[in-house]
């Protein structure tokens, strides 16, 4: 190789005008991440809390409350240092002090509640999320009151999100706010060097208040689309971590890279129609069972995901109320599946399943197995992005629309729940309607957990739906470089992240 | 000449239209709703109805593309359905990714594709023709990627030569610019340059077969003098077509070699629209593409008229 890299080389240095080839050594301080997520908004008050929100967002603002990536529900201090619950309605944050924005505005409990209030009167995407509160109140420089119409025990949670994010006051009425934030996070935004879906540049802040971003790193997100370019982008140094599929995962590992991997997103057949209507048999658990004994989900787990998947028959993930006795309910047993069909009086079955199109291996595998118990279902690719907009009408008996790791609170009443928005048939639910009714409104959390416990045994042995696997995200990184590495929602949690001493100094 | 340009320009107006319109309809029927992806999962009825009444999804479909059409004229191609980006930076951020993809895809095709070609024909049946032909056929019969695949491990993986990904500008950096697309465009032009061969080829060999070919001869004007005044000049009126053909090949299939290389390419911007399914910035890529291909299309009239002065006359 060596002698027609020497030819190559001599050739690549004239067509480029004599510079020296490209060397990925040179800035290797900088933490330079590889994403398919491209920006949506850099407004967070009318930002999702998806993955252009762990990405980006966090980068350059600061919530009232940080995310907890070992449970959604103890969230850590953030702009608040530290909050009590004054009665089952009302919540007191003491403020840190001593932060600014961007812009040099200083922060404190009007701006706090300046932000609050704007977020619900823009009444963004995650709006609902906080829907219980209000009013806000400022009881000096550095505490700050929020009032709700109800005991939420999910506030806190979700003001982890866009919802409680932190903007400059002065920004509120910018209309490039979008694309130029004014926070007052780690890292300050480089709009003027970086190319929307090409490349992003953050410069850390200096004097930055609280302990993100420990090494001061400058940082850089590189937008790849394609995984494989992302892995590509690794191996030749030009980043050094990548959000990558399981596919690209062993070459990252075989060459040497460190994997960190989190399950974060459950795949399955949800059943709509379990009054019946469209398909009468889906109606009866046992038929609905059966479908869950059927499949081999370790197979499926190892063929198609190469064993980067939980191989699980329940929705939950491990938090508040999490039962791993439901991980193996649905074992592996087609014979019981034959069994539960024929108790149930189904010699024959078949309905229509509709995926999109990136799902196809996943479902063509599940598709094998129920034809062996003598269920046929046949799988209808729907444009990506339509299955939401389907799981709220009657046109199929099921969806397989993938879900994020939440609790019942936010599930409820989207999935399951008599009034969920994907409940197109109006399927009625009692049981576990009161059990979320309570949990959702106590802050008990020895109550909560009883009833998450609860309510997952009925989603998973009623089979509302039938939990195929939880999906993990991946990150590879070069460990010499980087420390601290661990994965938020899809994306690694950069505020932590820190570059390795010595590595990159002159 | 002046006339001709001026009667396919004045072609183009109803095609742009015909082709806007068509799109703009046909972006309403994909299924799906861009209110899902920004609003997620959790919004309410009224939540889907203030979007739809900001994003003015909620008007019929006619007035929707009135206002759109009333808005381009004036050269605004709207706004990106998720923030203030405007369409046209969008593509005008994109647009030289291609189009430098494009031009170095069509350099490296003319400059292997039409001497080899050239040999090729002259030589006709010998050696030298036979292996023209057998590497223009094995190279039009690879797909660009898997090119582009073969050429990133050992060059970009291996001996990190040329970057894996990203784009340079050429006002930037040009060095880094040729760097940038070297591999991209080198990928893009193994076909084209089998394409143009093949072409060249056959093109010289009719030529060369021509009357006015023998009489040249036989007036005793010496063999080179016969192949560059006489015979390449005429081989060039359907190599023109040819490479009008292949450039804008070379568009559809940079939006494949840019997935590979992970450049912003203004493929890269429609796939990311279509996913997002971010209507205003799809229209915008559709629209703005076809005005490159009509550009391109209209480069060729005019170069087929300068050739071949039958046309201009016709």
């Amino acid at each position: 190789m060596l002698p027609l890299r020497s030819l190559l080389l001599p050739l690549a240095m004239l067509l480029a005008g004599c510079s020296p080839p490209h060397n990925p050594q040179i800035d290797e301080h900088v933490i330079k991440l590889a994403t398919g997520t491209p920006l949506q908004t850099f407004d967070p008050h009318l930002a999702d809390s998806g993955s252009s929100f762990s990405t980006y967002l966090t980068l350059v603002y600061d919530g009232l409350v940080e995310a907890n990536p070992d449970s959604h529900w103890r969230p850590l201090p953030g702009l608040a240092r530290t909050w009590r619950w004054l009665n089952e309605t009302t919540i007191e944050f003491e403020l840190i002090q001593g932060v600014t924005f961007t812009d040099g505005a200083p922060f404190d409990a009007n701006v706090a509640k300046a932000n609050i209030d704007r977020m619900l009167k823009l009444a963004g995407p995650r709006v609902n999320t906080v829907a219980t509160i209000k009013e806000t109140e400022v009881i000096d420089n550095f505490t700050f009151r929020i009032h709700l119409h109800r005991t939420d025990p999910t506030l806190l949670g979700n003001l982890t999100g866009p919802t409680g994010m932190m903007i400059s006051p002065a920004a509120f009425e910018d209309e490039s706010l979008d694309l130029r934030p004014v926070g007052s996070g780690p890292w300050r935004y480089d709009a003027a060097n970086s190319t929307l879906g090409d490349v992003h540049r953050f410069v850390p802040r200096e004097n930055y208040h609280g302990d993100a971003n420990p090494s001061g790193a400058p940082l850089q997100i590189h937008v790849l689309e394609n995984a494989r370019a992302r892995l590509n982008a690794l191996i030749s140094g030009q980043v050094n971590i990548a959000i990558l599929s399981a596919v690209e995962a062993g070459p990252a590992k075989d060459r040497g890279f460190a994997i960190q991997r989190r399950a974060n997103r459950w795949y399955g057949i949800t059943y709509l129609d379990r009054r019946g209507e469209l398909v009468p048999e889906l109606a009866d658990p046992r038929v609905r069972r059966a479908i869950g004994f059927a499949i081999d989900r370790k197979a499926i787990t190892d063929a198609v995901f190469f064993g980067y998947a939980k191989p699980t028959g329940q929705p939950m993930f491990d938090d508040l109320g999490q039962d791993p006795e439901l991980d193996t309910y649905y074992r592996y047993d087609p014979d019981h599946a034959r069994r539960l069909l024929q108790s149930a009086g189904v010699e024959r079955l078949s309905f229509v399943v509709p995926i999109i199109s990136t799902d196809s291996p996943l479902y063509e595998a599940v598709q094998h197995y129920l034809r062996q118990v003598g269920i046929d279902i046949r799988l209808e690719v729907v444009e990506r992005g339509s299955l939401g907009a389907l799981a709220r009408t009657r046109t199929y008996p099921v969806n397989t629309l993938t879900y994020p790791t939440f609790g019942p609170d936010s599930r409820h009443p989207a999935i399951w729940g008599t009034n969920a928005v994907f409940n197109p048939f109006n399927v009625h639910g009692p049981r576990i309607d009161a059990l979320a009714e309570e949990a959702g409104t106590s802050l008990d959390e020895a109550l909560r957990a009883r009833n998450y416990r609860d309510y997952y045994h009925i989603i998973v042995k009623d089979a509302y739906s039938t939990v195929i696997l939880q999906l993990e995200d991946l990150v590879a990184y070069d460990a010499d470089v980087l420390d601290k590495v661990r994965i938020g929602y899809v994306t690694p949690i950069l505020r932590h992240m820190t570059v390795k001493q010595g590595v990159g100094s002159p | 000449m002046t006339k001709l340009i001026v009667s396919r320009i004045a072609g183009l107006v109803p095609m742009l239209l015909v082709v806007s319109f068509l799109t703009f309809g046909m972006l309403h029927m994909v299924p799906g709703d861009v209110r899902d992806r920004i609003l997620g999962t959790e919004a309410t009825a009224a939540q889907y109805e203030a979007l739809g009444e900001k994003l003015g999804l909620n008007d019929p479909f006619l007035v929707q593309y009135g206002r759109w059409l009333w808005r381009a004229l004036q050269g605004d191609l709207g706004t990106s359905a998720y923030n203030s980006r405007k369409v046209t930076d969008a593509v005008m951020d994109t647009l030289p990714v291609t189009l430098s993809l494009t031009i170095g895809g069509m350099f490296i095709g003319i400059v292997i594709g039409v001497p080899s070609g050239i040999l090729a024909g002259l030589n006709r049946g010998s050696t030298i023709d036979r292996v023209a032909v057998l590497i223009a056929t094995v190279g039009q019969a690879l797909p660009n990627f898997w090119v582009a695949m073969l050429l990133i491990v050992p060059l970009a993986l291996w001996w990190r030569i040329f970057p894996a990904t990203g784009f340079v500008s050429p006002l930037e950096n040009f060095s880094g610019w040729i760097m940038s697309i070297a591999l991209a465009s080198t990928a893009l032009g193994t076909s084209a340059s089998a394409a143009l061969a093949r072409q060249t080829r056959g093109a010289i060999i009719d030529v060369l077969q021509r009357d006015y070919i023998r009489t040249a001869r036989a007036k005793g004007l010496p063999r080179r003098l016969v192949t560059f005044k006489h015979a390449l000049k005429n081989a060039a009126i359907p190599l023109i077509t040819t490479i009008g053909f292949q450039v804008n090949g070379l568009l559809g299939g940079a939006l494949i070699v840019e997935q590979v290389f992970g450049l912003n390419g203004f493929g890269n911007l429609a796939i990311e629209s279509v996913r997002t399914q971010n209507i205003p910035m799809m229209q915008g890529v559709v629209i703005m593409g076809a005005l490159v291909i009509v550009a391109v299309n209209l480069v060729v009239d005019i170069m087929y008229g300068y050739v071949n002065p039958k046309v201009r006359t016709s």
